[in-house]
């Protein structure tokens, strides 16, 4: 290791001559002395010294404190003050453990410097990957739309010549194969609602979204109405509880309403009567953000171990031959609330029946 | 009267689509005449190609039905060029096409479309759509003479 290289600042000769020789006889290099502050800043610029050991009390229009500032804030040099009484093993101590503490200070500066410009260049990769990786799931999205808006006309010939099989020739079929045009049919209808439903679901990621304050009450009441008015027959009981304003794209919000409720209609159909309640849940302390609302049925409920597939696309958990649809009601929920930076989770009732939750923003 | 011309005209690239329509029009008893045209070339060829004298011209169509998407040139052109010529600005123009984007909606509406019927895939629903079509576009004062009691 080589020796450390020190400026002694001190005015009174003798002083200054023995701790040069002592500082010499423990190695150090001592690169001169100076004997005021204007001095010692000449002699620093000229050797750059590691460390210099300075007299509080120096002559000259600069004082102790004053010079110990300006070499430190110039040339970035560490400063310790002497007594004149410092033993020997204390000196050098004292030396060393300010050299270290220097070194150490200068390495940490080095490191958080290192660390701000790898963050800089993180955050930058992450923009561009970011970027990349939405203009590719756009392109997928893109393909599938296409597909799917292709598959429309060969699937109404499908079910066009199987439709004109059954009504024309069904007859001339012998006994199992009569039944066939209709299930060719069937088939046909069922893929052609699943393109439907799949375009549709495509649809609710590039619309634009214009959120306004939205009374959600008055939303679920229409869309309430509306649903009922198409199941004629079906005793519904409906309860709007009071619910706070939220912040969401009205048209949206719309779909998302109609989706949950005519879910929960669906699976309540059989109860006599359907009981379906719209509601919000107590604020909770540390969210002051969002409302929590939720759809609440007294229908077959689900089985809770299966919960995570609910909101999947395409995905029942029901037998597809018991109720109607795709099961990409709860998929289209999903995403719209998501869009709106929401959350949805659903929970059974231990009785029997469900309830959604969603999430949405409180208005500005 | 000229009676060469169809009531309608079709304008369908898929050949399967077009035989299904005209079995529509059986299954509703219609009386309508039909003609079908396989793209935008052939439909623009017979409805503004041969105009040359007015006695060699072709007597129009009373409704077109307008597909969008089809190959060479599609339905948005061949509104454009109908619009554009005045022997077939006013003639009716249905878009009966695929699409359920609002966007090619509000595009045919622009280019001069009259309606827009979505073609649905049930066969049914087909017929549906193709009878509400002659309610609105085929029912004449002519059809109303020809239905009028004899003197």
């Amino acid at each position: 290791m080589h020796p450390a290289t020190l400026l002694i600042v001190e005015d009174q000769a003798v002083i200054a001559a023995d701790l040069e020789y002592r500082l010499v006889h423990n190695g150090y290099k001592v690169c001169g002395v100076a004997a005021s502050g204007e001095e010692s800043l000449a002699l620093a610029r000229q050797h750059r010294p590691a460390l210099a050991l300075m007299d509080i009390r120096i002559q000259g229009e600069m004082d102790g404190i004053q010079t110990a500032e300006a070499l430190r804030r110039e040339l970035d040099l560490p400063v310790i003050f002497l007594s004149s009484h410092s033993d020997e093993r204390e000196l050098q101590l004292n030396i060393e453990v300010a050299l270290h503490k220097h070194e150490s200070e200068r390495k940490l500066a080095a490191a958080h410097e290192e660390i701000r410009q790898l963050n800089t260049n993180l955050e930058q990769h992450v923009r561009e990957r970011t970027a990349e990786l939405e203009a590719a799931l756009a392109e997928i999205e893109g393909i599938v739309q296409a597909v799917a808006h292709h598959l429309r006309s060969p699937l109404r010939a499908v079910e066009g010549y199987s439709h004109l099989l059954l009504t024309r020739y069904a007859a001339h079929l012998p006994d199992p194969a009569s039944r066939f045009p209709e299930v060719i049919g069937g088939g046909a209808r069922h893929m052609a609602r699943l393109v439907d439903d799949l375009l549709s679901f495509l649809n609710l990621r590039s619309q634009a979204l214009c959120p306004v304050r939205v009374d959600i009450a008055a939303a679920a009441r229409d869309g309430l109405g509306e649903l009922i008015a198409t199941r004629p027959g079906c005793p519904v009981e409906a309860h709007v509880e009071e619910l706070p304003v939220c912040q969401a794209d009205p048209a949206v919000l719309r779909l998302l309403l109609a989706e949950l409720l005519s879910n929960a209609l669906k699976f309540s159909r059989d109860r006599r009567p359907a009981i379906i309640t719209v509601g919000v849940q107590p604020a909770a302390a540390d969210r002051t953000d969002q409302h929590v609302y939720f759809v609440r049925d007294n229908g077959i409920g689900f089985d809770p171990r299966y919960a995570h597939k609910l909101f999947k696309l395409f995905s029942q958990l029901n037998l597809p031959e018991a109720y109607e649809g795709t099961g990409a009601g709860l998929a289209k929920a999903r995403r719209i609330v998501e869009r709106m930076d929401g959350r949805i989770w659903a929970a059974p009732l231990p009785g029997s029946g469900a309830t959604f939750y969603f999430s949405l923003p409180v208005p500005p | 009267m000229n009676t060469s011309a169809p009531d309608i005209l079709l304008v369908e690239d898929s050949p399967t689509t077009a035989e299904l329509f005209v079995f529509a029009l059986q299954y509703n008893k219609s009386s309508a005449t039909i003609q079908v045209v396989r793209d935008g070339v052939e439909a623009l060829d017979i409805l503004l190609g041969d105009a040359i004298s007015p006695e060699s011209a072709r007597a129009l169509p009373r409704v077109i039905l307008l597909d969008l998407f089809m190959p060479r040139v599609d339905g948005f052109e061949v509104l454009q060029h109908l619009r554009a010529h005045e022997r077939t600005r006013l003639l009716p123009v249905v878009v009966y096409s695929s699409s359920d984007q609002e966007s090619d909606r509000r595009e045919a509406f622009r280019l001069g479309a009259n309606d827009y019927l979505y073609k649905p895939v049930g066969f049914k629903d087909c017929c549906e759509a193709i009878a509400r079509l002659e309610r609105d576009w085929l029912r004449t004062p002519q059809s109303l003479v020809d239905n009028a009691p004899p003197p």
